[in-house]
């Protein structure tokens, strides 16, 4: 499985890949994106089967990169991992066609509960 | 119940409490080096990073971080799992604190609003001072022997909900 991380972030991209190796997702191909505009593109580019998305980001944020997916018919799996998990967001998100939130600081425990259904 | 108390669900104690969380999941806190609340101020000439993060829509405000450069170092070697920090990575390190502080902190906030990107300084003791606005909540910390401190900022003036530091 191919999963694209985006996030502003360097050093959260690198927790996150971290995380997922911890919660026993050791294997799968990571590529990185730091925004959402740069995120668009990776996921034309590279096909990607999951994208685990920050929310708040420069250029473009998580969900307008999300609706950008979907406009274009884009159907990849999608989930925020982000610090704001306040319920007006999660509806948002859950609109906009996101399967999960998961909210900042994540454990491998939360991760394994979140994505075991979408990475098995 | 304080003033405050009546006007949100955010409590003085949620800001150690949230920052604790977060120090615990990704900064390697343990019972060796607990972060634990203190009096203790950064000592004279001590480099201090500051990161803050805004607030804007129902409610309107900053939350802010400000931790001893030590302390930053090593929060971003615990983020990174190694002890070489770059200081692009101990910028991007210690604007995710705030961040994740910041994001909780908002959760406990009057909606809608939208969380800001973070901003992070390094200089001299660092005293954190936002025109216009009021300190309403702060929490004294300490890892390591190190002090850290989170505070919350508001520029809304509605009388009775915001006025009065609590800690």
């Amino acid at each position: 499985m191919k999963i694209l991380i985006v996030d502003d972030s360097r050093v959260m991209r690198q927790i996150v890949t971290r995380t997922l190796r911890q919660a026993g997702y050791s294997g799968h191909d990571v590529v990185e994106a730091g925004n959402g505009r740069e995120g668009l593109d990776a996921v034309a580019a590279h096909g990607p089967d999951l994208v685990l998305s920050d929310w708040n980001m420069p250029e473009m944020n998580g969900i307008d990169l999300l609706h950008a997916l979907r406009a274009t018919g884009q159907a990849v799996p999608f989930g925020f991992v982000t610090s704001e998990g306040s319920p007006e967001m999660l509806t948002r998100a859950e609109q906009a066609g996101a399967l999960f939130v998961i909210t900042k600081p994540f454990t491998p425990e939360a991760f394994r509960a979140t994505l075991d259904p979408v990475i098995g | 119940m304080t003033p405050a108390a009546t006007a949100y669900e955010l409590r003085s104690a949620d800001l150690a409490a949230i920052t604790s969380d977060v120090w615990a999941v990704f900064c390697d806190v343990d019972e060796e080096f607990p972060l634990l609340p203190t009096t203790e101020a950064p000592a004279d000439g001590a480099e201090v990073v500051h990161a803050s993060v805004g607030v804007s829509g129902a409610w309107n405000g900053q939350v802010i971080l400000e931790l001893t450069a030590v302390t930053a170092h090593a929060a971003t070697a615990a983020m990174l799992g190694q002890q070489h920090v770059e200081p692009r990575d101990m910028t991007d390190a210690v604007g995710e604190l705030v961040n994740m502080v910041g994001g909780n902190i908002k959760s406990l906030l009057p909606t809608p609003s939208t969380l800001g990107l973070p901003v992070v300084v390094r200089g001299r003791l660092l005293q954190a001072e936002v025109p216009d606005a009021a300190e309403i909540y702060r929490a004294e910390l300490a890892w390591a022997a190190e002090p850290l401190r989170v505070s919350v900022w508001t520029s809304d003036h509605t009388p009775g909900t915001n006025q009065g530091r609590q800690q």
